[in-house]
């Protein structure tokens, strides 16, 4: 007995020893400065890349960039059509890695570290400051002479920008700016089952009363759905981070104000050029009330508070919502469900939504020039600057954003008496968002999965008058991405395309200097503005669900006020004066 | 023998320690974490000035962790006993194998289970309770903040029994056979061998466990609670951790967390030595 | 040796058998729902039981298996799981073993010295820059390493030493042997259901862990784990952006479910291994007193 106890013992360490050693050489391999393992890679890289692809670029030649942005459905630029195109012309491929956690908190280890990458993304102007406070990115005034169409395509933005690097330099750079197509402007708006439209003879609903009415009515006269599940009125998935924000929306849609670009707390008010105390406006509480005559009506989805977005879209693949408010994007999704249980009239289509004191106002959106979502810079660990610059340097020509996002001549579009017409295989593209990613283009509005997003692409018109990008013309976006029951909707309500009460009643306003005006938010006014975030997401469930509705949001007031909440928005409104002051005199 | 395990700590908890300093100072990414300019106690002073309305998180916290803690180790406890008591030991083995089985499932598919039979409205279990007629609307477990403390510690307790029966199995089957040999010889039955064998060699195994444990109480698993939290339930729901990370590392100011973290540091150590020092009074045994 | 039964016991046995019953029910319905769910056609699950699964649809699984980095992932995974926690159940064990030793020089400072680690924390940048500096990122080696040495663990097998008489390593002694080979050829063995236990949560959590793939190899594919890449997926398609440009057409609760399956399946398969160490009663009769 005892011997075989032994003899086990000694089996355990021998394999303990035995796997030490493995790990011991596993790191050796490692250390040795990854020669044999890029060589490796290297070779894997060519073979997938001549067998999955049949092009002749492989990464051997290419002078290879890790990037990390936001969200990369592809692993490589070469695994796009365009990504490929632009390696076979400049020699330059980017390796894409993925990153889900909290991107801010990685890019500040990143720099703490020292181990950011070449080319860096950077997560908002809370990031993208530290960077530069900490003098990694290079100046791109001093490689000026190898960026003459970047410069020119820019010039109106380059003067934000440089406000934004805070040191008179120029450190980086956000795409898609400039940004002025209406249609690609986020509006609030409600996903409602076309059905139950139809049924009441495709009313056009807009205000917040029309809303309320037509889901009373519609609760009773489809109590359950196709598979027996009660229906509810309108739902939202109030449990995600981002759910009670949702709730506190519409200011925007009058003519009043701009939120687009800012928190929950406070607004920018259009006709005094001003920072305001959101919650001090009329339309605030309007909002709140809205969700609160919902919620007493019964229209609104008790489960709402704990749901989170899995739970919504559920509630819409068997079309048991009637109506879904702002997430509209799950409506593709849950289309395609309905039209495979063979309800495809229960489709969802967008609609407008206004506060009744909004009514026949026009609805602002805010013209983009600036996009801190998106923003990127060349790092002083940068092996080949020159070569990159040169990259993005033709990219700004008028050649290359059409190859940026309008693709390949031939392939995606084609030439008919001088005009640019989208081939078949485009339209097949805009319906497959896969193919799209393969092909490296943006497609349509809400173009944030593009692969080649790092570089800086403006939504605008090209010399022949269109947008460089043809997915954005409403004709073609609407024929491509549309169904037959989403067409017959937008015709029974008599639109002449899905946009077309947004396009009526849009008005585009710059109001670019207004994202400037970012409060340090490690300072103290950047706590309370926090603090003042915390007050709302805390009371908004409560003043919803309250019987008593003016008590309820007086008790929030009455919490808001205790916070200094007016010096924040003095903070900003002296922000204001100032960044204008410096635009002034950066533009002359 | 004790080289390896000194040189790690050494190594992994106590070098890096050094970057404390950051808590006394301005640092800036990029820098060197001992380069930023001291400033003193600058940003505990600040904590202690943020810190007016916290007592509603301390005591989410400590209600909610400490009675997880307490029951799950005493349920663990006693699953181990039942289980080892059981005469068909296929059947423990079946119960013990799968009593582990939720120890694997995420917090997000918890909520998603707890949503599908809680849900107010289309919970399957609240479906069936008002089909019944037994009552009138749903219970709102997810969303009212009354239950929020007791559906938090039932799933802790739920979650992690099966890996603290681990431990007291492994205690339970160290117990040298002939402590029971000698029970039985002296006449003692089933329930005099529990109480008077079994029960004392767990003790210290649960002391150790409750103190050492007890150290980690103002810890919380933040994906559990920003989970479960939400804006109906918030004020039974809402713990420090989540506040430590919303106003320290989310607004990326490094001082200010660092500071948080040395506080929350002593302070584990001091319910520890705390914990320690009641357990010995009651027990005669301890960790130190 | 048998002793009469009595009717209490039998009362004893039968509420028994019928708690752990009821407790099996409790443990193992979540996870039949969570198996049926993920190969259930993913519409109108709401508010169903799902004793059975309804309609049959694997694509959640196909999702997950498309990726050709998965085999590699889940190769990495599995070394982990083995390597770190043998490794660390050696260093634990012996450094238990030795503060258990009494009359040990410095013994009290040195347990506690061991034992704060479990408390003291530097916070995620300063550990990233160290973990830098010591040449662990990117590297196989930072998922053994830093996990060698855990003081958890340690006070386990303290506590378990201690209870066995102290006179059993007096007679190691005796027979000329010196501590490291009093641990590992008396010691070790007679710890075996602790061991077991140990090597097992070790297992489990080298399986589990995602955060230090997350932080530390983000850059290198090759170290990907399996739970990473889950991960990964995961938060890809539940990814707002995705969403909204409509790439995503899978049922992002039904990947949820099958993530869960994948996870718990390969612990489930070590798990009635080791549990017959933990389960089963050693003898240490055989040392005389």
């Amino acid at each position: 007995m005892k011997r075989g106890k032994v003899k086990q013992i000694l089996a355990l360490t021998l394999t303990v020893a035995l796997l030490g050693a493995l790990a011991g050489g596993c790191a050796g391999k490692n250390d040795e400065s990854g020669q044999p393992d890029a060589k490796e890679a290297e070779t894997m890289g060519e073979a997938q890349a001549s067998g999955e692809n049949g092009e002749a670029v492989s990464e051997k030649d290419l002078y290879m960039i890790d990037v990390m942005p936001n969200s990369p459905a592809q692993d490589s630029s070469l695994d796009t059509a365009v990504g490929r195109e632009l390696a076979e012309r400049f020699g330059i491929g980017f390796h894409y890695i993925e990153y889900n956690g909290d991107m801010q908190e990685k890019q500040a280890a990143m720099l703490a570290g020292g181990d950011y990458n070449e080319i860096q993304c950077m997560e908002k102007t809370a990031i993208s400051d530290q960077y530069i406070k900490a003098g990694v990115l290079l100046d791109l005034d001093d490689y000026k002479d190898l960026l003459p169409d970047f410069y020119e395509r820019f010039k109106d933005i380059i003067p934000y920008w440089r406000l934004l690097s805070r040191d008179g330099g120029l450190h980086l750079w956000q795409a898609p700016v400039p940004n002025d197509y209406l249609s690609t402007m986020s509006h609030y708006n409600i996903a409602v089952r076309t059905d139950v439209l139809e049924y009441y003879g495709w009313p056009n609903l807009v205000t917040a009363s029309d809303w309320i009415e037509f889901l009373k009515k519609a609760v009773k006269d489809f109590p359950e759905t196709y598979d027996g599940t009660p229906t509810v009125g309108l739902t939202l998935p109030g449990a995600e981070s981002y759910g009670m924000n949702l709730l506190a929306a519409p200011n925007e849609e009058g003519d009043t104000y701009a939120v687009d670009i800012g928190g929950v707390n406070w607004v920018y008010n259009l006709k005094t050029e001003q920072f305001e105390d959101a919650w001090h406006t009329a339309e605030r509480k309007e909002c709140l009330k809205f969700f609160h005559d919902l919620y007493q009506e019964g229209v609104l989805d008790p489960e709402m508070f704990t749901d989170t977005i899995d739970m919504t879209v559920e509630k819409m693949s068997n079309g048991s919502a009637i109506a879904v408010w702002y997430v509209k994007w799950n409506s593709k999704d849950a289309n395609q469900k309905l039209a495979a249980a063979g309800h495809p009239e229960m489709s969802y289509i967008e609609q407008p939504f206004q506060l009744d004191s909004q009514e026949g106002q026009k609805f602002v959106a805010a013209a983009l020039y600036t996009y801190p979502h998106n923003q990127w810079g060349v790092t002083d660990k940068c092996k080949d600057p020159e070569k990159f610059f040169q990259l993005l340097n033709w990219c700004c020509t008028e050649e290359g954003q059409l190859l940026l996002q309008n693709g390949i001549e031939g392939v995606h579009y084609e030439m008919q008496n001088g005009e640019r017409v989208p081939t078949e295989f485009y339209g097949e593209m805009i319906r497959d968002v896969a193919l799209l990613g393969s092909e490296g283009l943006p497609g349509g509005p809400g173009s944030e999965l593009y692969p080649l997003k790092l570089f800086p692409y403006c939504v605008t018109t090209s010399e022949d008058g269109r947008p460089y990008n043809l997915g954005l013309e409403q004709e073609y976006a609407d024929k491509f991405a549309l169904s037959d029951r989403e067409k017959e909707a937008f015709q029974g309500l008599g639109w002449n395309s899905s946009q077309q009460w947004w396009m009526d009643h849009g008005k585009l306003v710059d109001v670019t200097i207004v994202s400037s005006c970012e409060l340090d938010r490690t300072s103290d006014l950047g706590k309370i503005e926090e603090k003042l975030n915390e007050v709302y997401q805390k009371y908004a469930g409560q003043i919803v669900i309250a019987d008593d509705f003016e008590k309820a949001f007086a008790d929030m007031m009455a919490e808001y006020e205790k916070l200094d909440y007016q010096s924040v928005i003095d903070a900003r409104n002296t922000l204001l004066k100032e960044n204008k002051e410096e635009l002034a005199e950066a533009m002359k | 023998m004790l080289a390896p395990a000194i040189i790690c700590s050494l190594l992994f908890s106590y070098i890096p320690l050094s970057a404390w300093y950051v808590a006394f100072s301005e640092y800036h990414l990029g820098g060197s974490l001992f380069g930023g300019e001291f400033v003193g106690l600058k940003y505990f002073y600040k904590i202690f000035q943020d810190s007016s309305d916290l007592g509603y998180l301390v005591q989410n916290t400590l209600v909610i962790n400490g009675v997880s803690l307490a029951v799950v180790l005493v349920a663990a406890m006693a699953l181990a006993i039942l289980l080892q008591e059981c005469r068909w030991k296929k059947g423990a083995k079946l119960v013990q194998t799968v009593s582990f089985f939720p120890y694997f499932i995420s917090w997000v598919v918890a909520y998603a289970l707890v949503w599908a039979l809680l849900a107010v409205k289309s919970g399957s279990i609240n479906q069936f309770l008002v089909n019944a007629g037994i009552l009138k609307q749903g219970i709102n477990v997810l969303g009212e903040a009354k239950y929020s403390w007791r559906l938090m510690i039932l799933l802790n307790v739920w979650k992690s029994i099966g890996y603290n029966t681990v431990i007291f199995l492994s205690t339970i089957a160290g117990i040298p056979s002939d402590q029971y040999e000698a029970a039985r010889i002296d006449g003692a039955g089933r329930f005099q061998l529990i109480r008077y064998v079994t029960l004392p060699n767990l003790l210290p195994t649960l002391s150790v466990l409750l103190v050492m444990n007890a150290g980690w109480i103002l810890n919380s698993n933040l994906e559990q609670f920003f989970i479960f939290y939400n804006a109906t339930n918030w004020s039974r729901m809402e713990v420090l951790d989540m506040y430590i990370y919303k106003f320290g590392l989310k607004m990326l100011d490094f001082p200010y967390a660092t500071a948080m973290s040395v506080i929350k540091s002593f302070v584990s150590i001091l319910l520890l030595v705390a914990v320690n020092k009641v357990v010995k009074r009651i027990n005669k045994q301890s960790m130190f | 040796m048998k002793y009469k039964r009595k009717l209490s016991d039998h009362i004893f046995d039968l509420c028994n058998g019928l708690f752990l019953v009821m407790l099996f029910v409790i443990m193992v319905y979540p996870f039949l729902y969570v198996i049926n769910y993920s190969i259930s056609v993913p519409v109108g699950l709401r508010g169903a039981l799902l004793l059975l699964p309804k309609g049959f649809d694997l694509s959640a699984y196909k999702t997950l298996f498309q990726d050709n980095n998965i085999l590699g992932a889940f190769f990495i995974s599995i070394a982990r799981s083995t390597i770190t926690p043998i490794l660390m159940l050696s260093v634990t064990g012996m450094a238990a073993y030795a503060l258990a030793t009494q009359n040990l020089a410095f013994g009290r400072f040195l347990k506690t010295f061991c034992t704060l680690t479990m408390y003291v924390s530097a916070g995620t940048i300063a550990s990233y820059i160290f973990m830098k500096q010591y040449h662990l990122m990117n590297n196989f080696l930072v998922y053994v390493i830093p996990y060698l040495f855990n003081a958890y663990n340690m006070i386990l097998i303290i506590s378990y030493i201690e209870s066995i008489p102290y006179s059993l390593r007096e007679a190691v002694y005796v027979d000329g042997g010196n501590d490291l080979q009093a641990y590992w050829r008396v010691f070790f063995p007679i710890c075996k259901p602790v061991n077991a236990a140990i090597l097992m949560f070790g297992i489990v959590s080298q399986w589990n862990s995602f955060m230090d793939t997350q932080l530390y190899c983000a850059m290198e594919e090759k170290l990907y784990t399996l739970q990473y890449l889950l991960y990964n997926m995961l938060a890809s398609i539940s990814n707002i952006e995705a969403l909204k440009s409509g790439a995503v057409e899978v049922n992002a609760q039904s990947v949820k479910m099958a993530i869960t399956v994948i996870t718990v399946f390969p612990v489930m398969c070590v798990y009635p291994f080791l549990q017959k160490y933990f389960t089963s009663g050693i003898m240490i009769g055989s040392v005389k007193e």
